[in-house]
């Protein structure tokens, strides 16, 4: 049995994502609340967040948000969610690219309509282009797995009313074979990157046999809408990565013609019409006369009007015909540039949304952006809807835009960021944090006990006490009903009641009594950094992955109970009514106040100098603190004292007062290290409020290893204002005490000692026998 | 075997430090030297050691002889071999006082509250006077003897003459230390300790201490339901190791998350619930059951958002160690269980109260021809069938008489890897298990 180390797969590495390897974080206020606010767009309960996330370097900001979103990832494969969050990656310095480095891609905006001239893109342009190659690159790559993965699972369809009926279930049968379906997703994975059309996407759905489900496994989600969101984003993709001109015409024609009467295309017209004449005229005037109604003259003048009335008739049809005709042409040019992706971004996103998949945008390393500051603030006019209002959009920084943020807010009347990021988060951790990372601890009543890194196998419950639950004296059955049952459910009677749970537990082993000191050691050494922290643990392992210090070694040798006791003063004197409340209030101060308390541990590495704490040693602190956590980003200072850079951002300066304050609990700690009585007394008060305010109470184990009833740290002079440590950082003695706490008790020989240890163990062994 | 690692890691009798692991080594290397020979800085460094471990006993050697005398007594109600029963009662003293979580003082006076609760309740003096922690090498002797010839007063105890009276006195207790239990979210009063009569229905493995463990905020989904089956059917005679009274079945309940705001119908059905001792739907039974929500403060708005009922293996589940949640009320019962509630018509309406229904939600999936799509479903579960669980020619609605609302059947099954497809971690909870149900919402 060993103290096992288990860091864990990083977040997004293939092991958490594709074995479901928990990963171990280190939790912080700010996480939960990233988690709790993914949670809540994943469920379609918000439309959008927008969070501006700061830390010192090495804090564990993007591993923070990679384990929120595996986190709701996971929730969401288990139903929890409504949608599953998909990670849309996108490099801060490629999204505000230097103006003399231009931008990825295309540089140059269409020339614009009239001019013909080209412009350079603006910072919103550039932007959108990479959040549209980042939001392809996440889908594409979301869609080609899915789709691989899809062959690899039965297909089960929901059985028709006559199969029902017939009670025979026919499931739908693929004629592929496994390597034609491996060549298709291949296919399908290559063509992803080259812009397939929405039909060549039919296509692939139809030949997977996916018409019914989709390829990303969404129940009760009409999957077409994984086609449409799919074929969306490609077209989005086709318009930044190259020249995609899309021309639409339409020619729309009308003909009037009007005619009364029969024409005839004959140039005699005037002839025929006189022949026609004549015809008429003289027949008419033969009839009369013939038919002896009326004279010669009355039939001659009767041949003469007919010929007339002829003549004037087919001359009056002539001059009423007639025609109209219109001709229109339409040429449309759709304007795909990439300075109207601000319009289609936001379609792009509801898409996916109602196909199943919550895009979230990270933005990493935005500390390596020059004038950060000004040129976010091109970006928020254009994009401020689609970033705060229509996804989740986390910025990534450091201390300094977050500290110029947290400035303007307090000096200006709410400026643009004040709505843009709807959450402003600084990730520092609490002693408390870095505890449960390394032991695990039980979160609300009924949820499981989270494992830390470092992890003590469950040991063997004590001799001739029953397991939990007693095992069944029958074979394990084939169902989940026990064996018992299923035999009472034909026999008719009662099954006898499950045997008795309780039991005594298991006891402590050697292992799991160092686990809390070792906690307290690590803080110490790594003063509770995140990134030291992981190396103070890499130096703990050995070759097997376990703690390689033997049991029971870090509650006996000094070197580590001086850790043990340094920690826990610095635990005290942070959890003051003074300082808690000012860390309630500002969060970002934490790890000021961390590097403010680690004072004397830093000293520690020349243990035998004299650690001035009168007010003529303010200075020196505050210039400590300066180099702790004030030139994060910045340029270092010549000569002259210039930075070298005259646009590198302002160091971040301690206020005097918050100096002045951190130095007066520096100087409490020094009389806790230095007073075993005031040591104990507060530790006293201090474990009492812990109880009383919900938190566990400080591990026995470790109060146990607290040297106060022996040991004082520090040395301190007449007027408790000037000390020296008393052991080196080995736990060697540094000199006899000279102190006012000087009275150790006596030191016997330690033969005496060694046959009164030796003498009690055998009446011990003789007395339990 | 007890040694000091016994008393100080594992007991919790002695401080944790120095680690004797770590200074019986010490003591083995200095033993061989010459003491007038200059010591080597590693040498100094195990002498050191052993110097605090010495002032240690020093001061704890009186600590030491009351735990043993104390272990040796409670141990007497175990029935295992006399060598093992001194650390059973140990064990069981460790654990019933949470003796990890105090100092050497507190463990102290603990332990003297106990010797004289024996001596009240039992009639014994466990040790005449207080046994003197030995000085020096020359106190052994007189420390040893004095300590033996209290073990052994111990020793003499008999438990099956005091077995009735014990269990008699352990019942009120159980019952206080419940009700601090369930009443600890508005109550300022902390939980009483177990006491010593406790202790023994404990080694000895019948109830009331081998119901549930000690620190209650410790008991399993399971280990309520396992109470609630036992005092809702009253399987054993109040004489029995394993018995339970009827009053059990509504506080496992209210520890299980189901909490009443009209508890006449819960009174009723489980007063209706055919029992083995006393008489079924006897009025003492539901005077007694009735009474309970009055005395334990039972009586309020849920809690819980929902209530489950999982059917689950005895042998192998996956929730053998899951806590009861406030957000998801849970009653485990194997198919068996559920078969014999369902048998009596306990789950039919109306004798199930109406009010009751809508909680009782049963974990189980469709009937064969499951609608399901194994693409969205986690791996870490096999989909089963109702008839997989309740036999042949049964379905849920023969059994319960209604069709429950939700509808799932799970098994747990190795985490085999399936080329391509991610895997899901298993649930780790009842609240994971049962997640909010999105489904009609994912269906619009």
């Amino acid at each position: 049995v060993a103290i096992r180390i288990v860091e864990g797969p990083e977040p997004l590495s293939a092991q958490a994502l594709e074995a479901g390897e928990e990963c171990i974080l280190i939790e912080s206020e700010a996480y939960r609340l990233l988690v709790e606010e993914l949670r809540r767009y994943c469920r379609r309960e918000v439309t959008g967040r927008s969070f501006l996330i700061a830390g010192h370097r090495g804090s564990g900001k993007t591993t923070m948000v990679s384990s929120a979103f595996l986190q709701v990832l996971q929730e969401s494969k288990r139903r929890q969610t409504r949608l599953r969050p998909l990670l849309v990656q996108l490099h801060g310095p490629s999204l505000f690219p230097e103006p003399s480095q231009g931008a990825p891609g295309p540089s140059a905006a269409p020339p614009s309509a009239g001019t013909g001239t080209t412009r350079p893109k603006t910072d919103a342009e550039l932007a959108l282009e990479q959040i549209t190659l980042g939001l392809h690159r996440a889908v594409a790559r979301e869609f080609s797995a899915a789709f691989r993965a899809a062959f690899d699972v039965p297909v089960v369809r929901e059985q028709s009313w006559w199969q029902k009926l017939i009670g025979i279930p026919i499931q739908p049968v693929r004629f592929w074979s496994h390597a034609a379906l491996a060549e298709l997703a291949a296919a399908f994975e290559v063509e992803l990157y080259e812009g397939p059309t929405a039909a060549r996407l039919r296509w692939y759905w139809n030949h997977a046999n996916l018409d019914g489900v989709g390829i990303l496994g969404f129940d009760g989600r009409d999957p077409m809408r994984q086609i449409v969101a799919l074929s969306g984003v490609c077209d989005a993709y086709r318009r930044i990565s190259g020249t995609y001109e899309l021309e639409e015409k339409l020619k729309d024609e009308a003909k009037r013609e009007l005619q009364r009467t029969l024409g005839i295309d004959s140039k005699d017209t005037a002839l025929f019409t006189s022949l026609v004449s004549l015809l008429t005229g003289g027949l008419v005037g033969t009839g009369l006369f013939a038919a002896a109604a009326a004279g010669g003259p009355a039939s001659t003048v009767g041949g003469v009007l007919s010929a007339l009335a002829a003549a004037g008739i087919l001359k009056y049809s002539t001059t009423r015909s007639g025609s109209r005709a219109a001709s229109r042409e339409y040429r449309f040019i759709f304007d795909l540039s990439a300075a109207t992706l601000d319009r289609v971004l936001p379609v792009l996103i509801e898409r996916l949304q109602l196909a199943g998949l919550a895009p979230i945008f990270v933005v990493d390393e935005l500390d390596k952006v020059k004038d950060l500051s000004s040129r976010i603030l091109g970006m928020v006019h254009h994009l401020k809807k689609l970033v705060a209002e229509n996804a989740f959009f986390c910025f990534l920084t450091d201390r300094t835009y977050f500290e110029g943020v947290v400035r303007r807010g307090a000096t200006i009347a709410y400026p643009v960021e004040y709505t843009y990021f709807t959450h402003q988060l600084f990730v520092a951790f609490s002693p408390c944090d870095f505890h449960a990372y390394i032991q695990g601890h039980e979160a609300a009543a009924g949820a499981p006990v989270r494992e830390g890194v470092l992890r003590v196998p469950r040991p063997p419950a004590p001799p001739g006490t029953q397991a939990t639950p007693a095992p069944s004296p029958t074979p394990p059955p084939a169902s989940v009903m026990s064996a018992a049952g299923s035999a009472s459910a034909t026999a008719g009677a009662p099954p006898p009641p499950p045997t008795p749970g309780a039991t005594l537990a298991a006891t402590p082993t050697s292992e799991s009594t160092d686990l809390p000191l070792l906690s307290y050691m690590l803080l110490h050494r790594s003063r509770m950094h995140a990134i030291d922290l992981r190396r103070e643990i890499a130096l703990l392992r050995d070759d097997d992955g376990n703690v390689a210090l033997s049991p029971g070694t870090v509650r006996t040798d000094r070197t580590y109970r001086l850790d043990v006791q340094i920690q826990l003063a610095v635990e005290m004197v942070l959890d003051s009514v003074e300082l808690r409340a000012k860390l309630e209030r500002d969060p970002s101060f934490r790890r000021t106040a961390h590097d403010g308390l680690y004072f004397l541990s830093r000293r520690w590495a020349d243990p035998g100098a004299a650690i001035d704490l009168t007010d003529g040693a303010l200075p020196g602190f505050g210039t400590y603190l300066t180099e702790r956590v004030g030139t994060e980003g910045t340029q270092p200072a010549t000569a002259s004292g210039l930075s070298q850079n005259p646009v590198a951002p302002q160091p971040v300066v301690v206020p005097v007062v918050d100096q002045d304050f951190l130095f007066g609990r520096v100087r409490r700690l020094a009389t806790l290290l230095s007073d075993p009585a005031a040591y104990k007394a507060r530790f006293k008060e201090w474990n009492a409020m812990r109880s009383s305010s919900g938190l566990r109470p400080v591990d026995q184990t470790v109060v146990d290893a607290l040297m106060i009833d022996t040991e004082y740290l520090l040395e301190p002079d007449a007027a408790h204002l000037t000390f020296r440590w008393r052991f080196d950082t080995a736990g060697g003695s540094l000199g006899a005490a000279a102190g006012p706490q000087a009275a150790a008790p006596p030191i016997q020989p330690w033969r005496d000692d060694l046959m009164f240890v030796q003498g009690f163990a055998a009446v011990l062994a003789e007395v339990v026998r | 075997m007890i040694d000091f690692g016994t008393l100080s890691t594992q007991l919790r009798v002695i401080k944790t430090s120095p680690a004797w692991e770590v200074v019986r080594g010490a003591v083995d290397r200095l033993s061989g030297l010459d003491d007038k020979a200059p010591l080597l800085p590693d040498q100094s460094q195990d002498a050191e050691a052993v110097r605090a471990f010495a002032g240690l006993l020093r001061q704890d050697g009186d600590l030491i002889a009351l735990a043993l005398v104390c272990g040796a007594f409670v141990g007497q109600a175990s029935t295992q071999l006399p060598a093992e029963r001194l650390l059973i009662g140990l064990t069981a003293i460790s654990q019933a006082l949470r003796l990890k979580d105090k100092s050497d003082e507190v463990v102290r006076e603990d332990l003297q509250r106990l010797t004289a609760d024996v001596s009240s309740r039992f009639k014994l003096e466990l040790s005449a006077q207080p046994i003197a922690p030995p000085g020096d090498v020359g106190a052994l002797a007189a420390y040893k003897s004095e300590l033996q010839q209290a073990i052994a007063g111990a020793r003499a105890f008999s438990f099956e003459s005091a077995r009735e009276a014990t269990r008699a006195r352990a019942w009120p207790a159980a019952a206080e230390r419940m009700k601090a239990f369930l009443t600890a979210a508005t109550s300022s009063v902390p939980s009483p300790l177990p006491s010593v009569d406790e202790m023994l229905t404990l080694v000895a493995g019948t109830s009331p201490g081998s119901l549930v463990p000690f620190d209650l905020a410790e008991a399993t989904i399971v280990h309520w339901s396992g109470v609630f089956d036992r005092a809702s059917r009253g399987m054993r005679p109040p004489t029995d190791v394993e018995f339970a009274p009827p009053w059990l079945a509504a506080v496992s309940l209210a520890a299980l998350g189901f909490w009443f705001k009209n508890p006449n119908e819960l009174v009723q059905w489980l007063g209706s619930i055919p029992r083995a001792s006393p008489e079924p739907g006897s009025s003492s039974t539901v005077d007694e059951i009735g009474n309970a929500f009055s005395a334990f403060h039972l009586i309020g708005s849920p809690r819980a958002e929902r209530g489950v009922l999982v059917l689950y293996d005895q042998t192998r589940s996956l929730i053998a160690d899951w806590k009861p949640s406030t957000r998801t009320a849970s009653l485990c019962l194997t198919g068996g269980q559920l078969q014999t509630l369902a048998q009596a018509d306990a789950l039919r309406p109306p004798r199930l109260p109406e009010s009751l229904l809508p909680r009782f939600d049963v974990v189980a999936v469709e009937d064969e021809g499951t609608d399901r799509s194994m693409t969205g479903e986690p791996l870490w579960t096999r989909l089963i069938t109702s008839r997989e669980v309740l036999g042949p020619q049964r379905t849920l609605g023969d059994v319960l008489g209604h069709s429950p609302t939700l509808v799932r059947f799970v098994r747990d099954r190795p985490r085999v890897p399936v080329p391509n497809v991610p895997l899901v971690p298993g649930p780790k909870s009842i609240d994971d298990l049962f997640p909010v149900d999105l489904t009609p919402q994912l269906a619009r």
